[in-house]
Parts: structure tokens; C-alpha cells; sequence
């Protein structure tokens, strides 16, 4: 079994109207972890965290098995991070920017920089303030691969990006990990984006952990139910998570379908009820419509 | 650390040429006279390279982007202050050259106008500290609007001086001050608690910029 590469324990922190409480997931070399969750959910918080851009309140993190507040700077060594808003200094360069960055990290590959600004069509006499918001993430993207690190945090960085840049960016994490000792965590608004690379999903509400499972698994367990016998609905109640009203009858969410699959057999071949995959985004929704509301909630 | 040091130089270049060219204009302009103006465009000089290094990292919200490359936080404080005493240090005898140097006698500057100099330099080095300080714990914006008050504060301690001259207990001060100064070891007492003060707002800096975090 391959030891985790970033550990989170009980993490918690506060501040005034928010709170990340008890956080605690793992990640395994190798692999990409998308943390998804609605607006202020936490997940910048928790990225920031493991940066320690800011001290924990309780809990503790490890990263390549260091203390994260002992070990900050061999740890970010080995990390490549980009945010949300890219803080570069404006009026500098391009090629003084990654001059500037090279000189903090002991493995610096030059010759994959170079690769790197020559594939994303980056010039080194150029401002950074001249740069578009792609650009400058390909720019971020750049400063955080170019030591070959072994974990990247990842905080939204395709949002307001276009289609192309995103897809383009997708396709060199990919590559990224292809070598099993790296890792990537990326929180995302863009669950499409996840559904292409994740391994493991994390989703975040209200500072909680809702659950933390591999991709797989999830989009195995997790399906949208459609109740066209309105008889159902009441047996199926303990299944779902979440019900709304629908055009072709209730339309429920589960968590637990492999169960439901069995005890339902005979309905389900029936046509009585009818069961849909469902991406991210419904599974998200279900959620957190799940945690707010009861399950008769809608009808 | 070096690096970072250079870096807010780097930036501060043009500001620098800027700063030396005016002093210069000012000095050849001037000629004898700019010796006791020169004492304000040493202060400004000070005051605004060591807000406009502090503006850079505001501006570009940078504290953050540092504190995501493997720097600690203690070496961002700590460069931060060795720029503002390199700032410091270059202004001082940028000014003292340049003063002496379009002396029309020719002479050294004259003992009394020097320690003009020392107690301008006493003054912003303490202004600089209680800046770096705010800057530290509450950012370039609220930093800026406090130490307005504590910089103009400054300018009007002589006429504080002169309105207050009638009170008995303020000239019992400005006697016992006077002896104190008369002391041959003064000056290094003074040059000493500049320091002690510069060293102290570095140690608070360190304190409150590695507790808060940056977001």
C-alpha cells in the first residue's frame, strides 16, 4: 500500500461567519483529487491550509509524510501551486518572473521551463500585466511544473478560462501525473473539467466533508431515480437523498444504488422506476439540495 | 533572503533615479541653501521608496505569491527591513554627498546642521518602523492612512515646541534633553536606541505577519 502523499486530520478553521470544521481526507501518489463544492463550501481555505498561507485552528496536516508547519519549505519544494487570481508582479516580465521563481527551488528544470514557455507560447520580454487570464495561468502553470514537483495544488484554475486553454490545460496535467509519484489536487467549479481527470472526488459543503470517494465508485452508487408509480414513492423514501417533482414522474436521488438495484429488482425491470446516470453537477445538487432540505422536500 | 532584497530594489530603480535626479536638480538649483532643505527631500526620499516597496506588494496582492514558493515567512519580514535600511543608509549619504559637494565654501557641513541630519534620520527611521509594522499586520492601505498622521505629526512637534515654550515643566524637559545631548556619548546613545527601535519593529513585524496569515 503506497503511504499517502498529503494527509488531512480533524483540520479546522474559523473565521467570522465561516468555519472549516473537521476536514480529514487522504491523497495517494499518483493520483487526481477534485474538490468540488458550492460557493464558500471551503475549498480555497482548505487549499490555503495545506499552503499554510494561513495557521490551522485544530487538526493537522502531512505532506509527503513532514509536518506541514515543521517542514514548510521542504515541502514547498516539492509543491507546485496555482490559485484562483494569479499574483504575479505586474509591471515585470515574463522571463524575470520565471528568473525570479527558478531561484527559490533546488531542482529547478530548466530545460522543461523552456519546453514549457515554447508550448504555451509564452514570451520572456513580455509583461505579466499584458498577459491575458489564460496566459497568465499558462505563466502559473509553468512556475509550478518547472521543479517537477510531486504534489500540485490546484485552486480553480480554469475558471474564466475558454474552452481551448481549459482543454489544453487538462491535457498537461494528464500528462503530469502520468509519472505515478505525483499528485494533483484541483478544486473546481467545472465539475466537467473533474469528470475528465479526477480519480477521486472530494465534495466540501459548509466547511464539512460530505464524502470522499473514487470517482468510480461514486458515479457506480450514486444515480437519479425516476418514480413513474406514485405508489413507490414511500418504499423508496429510505433510498433517497433528495425528491423533486418531474416531468415523467418524482425524480429522486440516490446514494445506495447497488442496494436499491436489488431490493427493487422486479420494479426496476417493470419500468416502474427508471434509473439515469448522473455527472457531477446533479450529484453536487442532490447534496447539498440533500442536506438542506428533507427528503419530502418539492412534492 | 538576497533575492528578495534585490528584488524590491529591482523594482524601486526607477523610483531611486527619480529620487537622485530631483535631489540633484534641487542641489544644483539651490546650491548653499538646499543643506537645510535637503533634510525634507532626505525624509521624502525615505518615506516614499520605502511606501512605494510596500505599494509593490500590495498592488500585485505579492505577500500572497511569496508565501507560495518555498520562503519563509520570517525571510520576506526580514528582507523587507534590510531594503528599508539599504534605503535608508543610500539616502543618507546620497544627501550628505550632494549637500557637500554644492557647498559654495567648500567647507564640511558645519557641526549643527550635521546633527539636523542625525535628528532627521532618527525621525523617519522611526516613522519607517511603525509603517513596516502596519504594513505587516493590517496591509499597505490602513498602513498608509495611519502613518499619514504619524509623518505629518512630525512636522508640527516645533511648533508644539514653540507654543508650549511658556510652560515651566517644558523647558525643565528642554534643559534636561539639552544636558543629556550634551553628553559626549549622545550620539551613540541615540544612534544605538534608533536601532534598538528599527530591530524592535522588526520583532513585532515577524510576530504579527507569521500569526495572521495571508489571504
Amino acid at each position: 500500500m503506497n503511504k499517502p502523499i498529503l494527509r488531512l486530520e480533524n483540520v479546522s478553521k474559523a473565521y467570522p461567519g465561516f468555519a472549516l470544521r473537521d476536514v480529514s481526507f487522504e491523497l495517494l501518489p499518483g493520483y487526481i483529487m477534485g474538490l468540488i463544492g458550492p460557493n464558500g463550501a471551503g475549498k480555497s481555505t482548505t487549499i490555503k491550509l495545506i499552503m499554510n498561507l494561513f495557521p490551522l485552528d485544530a487538526g493537522k496536516i502531512t505532506v509527503f509524510g513532514l509536518d506541514h508547519w515543521e517542514d514548510e519549505i521542504r515541502i514547498k519544494q516539492q509543491i507546485g501551486y496555482v490559485g484562483e487570481d494569479q499574483q504575479f508582479y505586474g509591471e515585470m516580465t515574463v522571463g524575470w518572473t520565471v528568473d525570479f521563481v527558478s531561484r527559490f527551488y533546488a531542482n529547478w528544470d530548466w530545460d522543461y521551463c523552456r519546453e514549457l514557455l515554447h508550448r504555451f507560447g509564452l514570451q520572456r520580454g513580455i509583461k505579466v500585466n499584458h498577459l491575458s487570464k489564460g496566459m497568465e495561468v499558462k505563466l502559473a502553470l509553468t512556475l509550478a511544473l518547472s521543479h517537477r514537483p510531486r504534489l500540485l495544488l490546484l485552486d480553480e484554475p480554469t475558471s474564466g478560462l475558454d474552452p481551448v486553454v481549459r482543454k489544453e490545460l487538462l491535457e498537461e496535467l494528464l500528462e503530469v501525473v502520468q509519472d505515478e509519484a505525483r499528485s494533483i489536487l484541483i478544486s473546481s467549479h467545472i465539475t466537467d473539467d473533474l469528470e475528465k481527470i479526477a480519480d477521486y472526488i472530494t465534495l466540501i459543503n459548509e466547511g464539512s466533508i460530505v464524502l470522499s470517494q473514487t470517482k468510480d465508485y461514486l458515479m457506480d452508487t450514486w444515480k437519479r431515480i425516476i418514480i413513474k408509480d406514485r405508489q413507490m414513492v414511500d418504499r423508496l423514501k429510505p433510498w433517497l437523498t433528495f425528491l423533486e417533482p418531474g416531468s415523467g414522474g418524482r425524480v429522486g436521488y440516490t446514494s445506495n444504488f447497488l442496494e436499491l438495484k436489488r431490493v427493487f429488482a422486479p420494479e426496476l425491470e417493470a419500468g416502474q422506476i427508471v434509473r439515469e446516470n448522473i455527472d457531477l453537477t446533479d450529484l453536487m445538487s442532490a447534496v447539498v439540495k440533500g442536506r438542506v432540505n428533507n427528503v419530502d422536500a418539492g412534492l | 533572503m538576497l533575492t528578495l532584497v534585490y528584488k524590491d530594489l529591482y523594482q524601486l530603480r526607477r523610483t531611486m533615479l527619480a529620487y537622485a535626479g530631483s535631489g540633484l536638480g534641487l542641489a544644483i538649483f539651490f546650491s548653499t541653501y538646499f543643506e537645510v532643505g535637503a533634510l525634507g527631500f532626505f525624509i521624502f526620499a525615505v518615506y516614499g521608496l520605502t511606501l512605494r516597496s510596500a505599494y509593490y506588494e500590495d498592488k500585485y496582492n505579492a505577500l500572497v505569491f511569496l508565501r507560495t514558493l518555498p520562503i519563509k515567512a520570517e525571510s520576506i519580514v526580514i528582507a523587507k527591513y534590510a531594503t528599508t535600511g539599504i534605503i535608508l543608509v543610500s539616502a543618507w549619504f546620497f544627501t550628505l554627498a550632494v549637500t557637500t559637494f554644492f557647498r559654495l565654501t567648500g567647507a564640511p557641513l558645519p557641526p549643527d546642521l550635521l546633527s539636523f541630519y542625525v535628528g532627521a534620520t532618527v525621525a523617519i527611521t522611526v516613522i519607517v518602523s511603525i509603517f513596516l509594522v502596519m504594513f505587516f499586520r493590517w496591509g499597505y492601505n490602513l498602513a498608509v492612512t495611519y502613518i499619514r498622521f504619524v509623518f505629518f505629526g512630525f512636522f508640527l512637534i516645533p511648533f508644539f515646541v514653540m507654543r508650549l515654550q511658556k510652560s515651566l515643566w517644558l523647558q525643565n524637559l528642554v534643559v534636561g534633553f539639552k544636558e543629556i545631548a550634551s553628553l559626549t556619548i549622545f550620539p551613540y546613545l541615540l544612534a544605538l536606541a534608533t536601532v534598538g527601535v528599527f530591530l524592535l519593529s522588526m520583532l513585532f513585524s515577524l510576530r504579527v505577519y507569521t500569526t495572521r496569515g495571508v489571504n
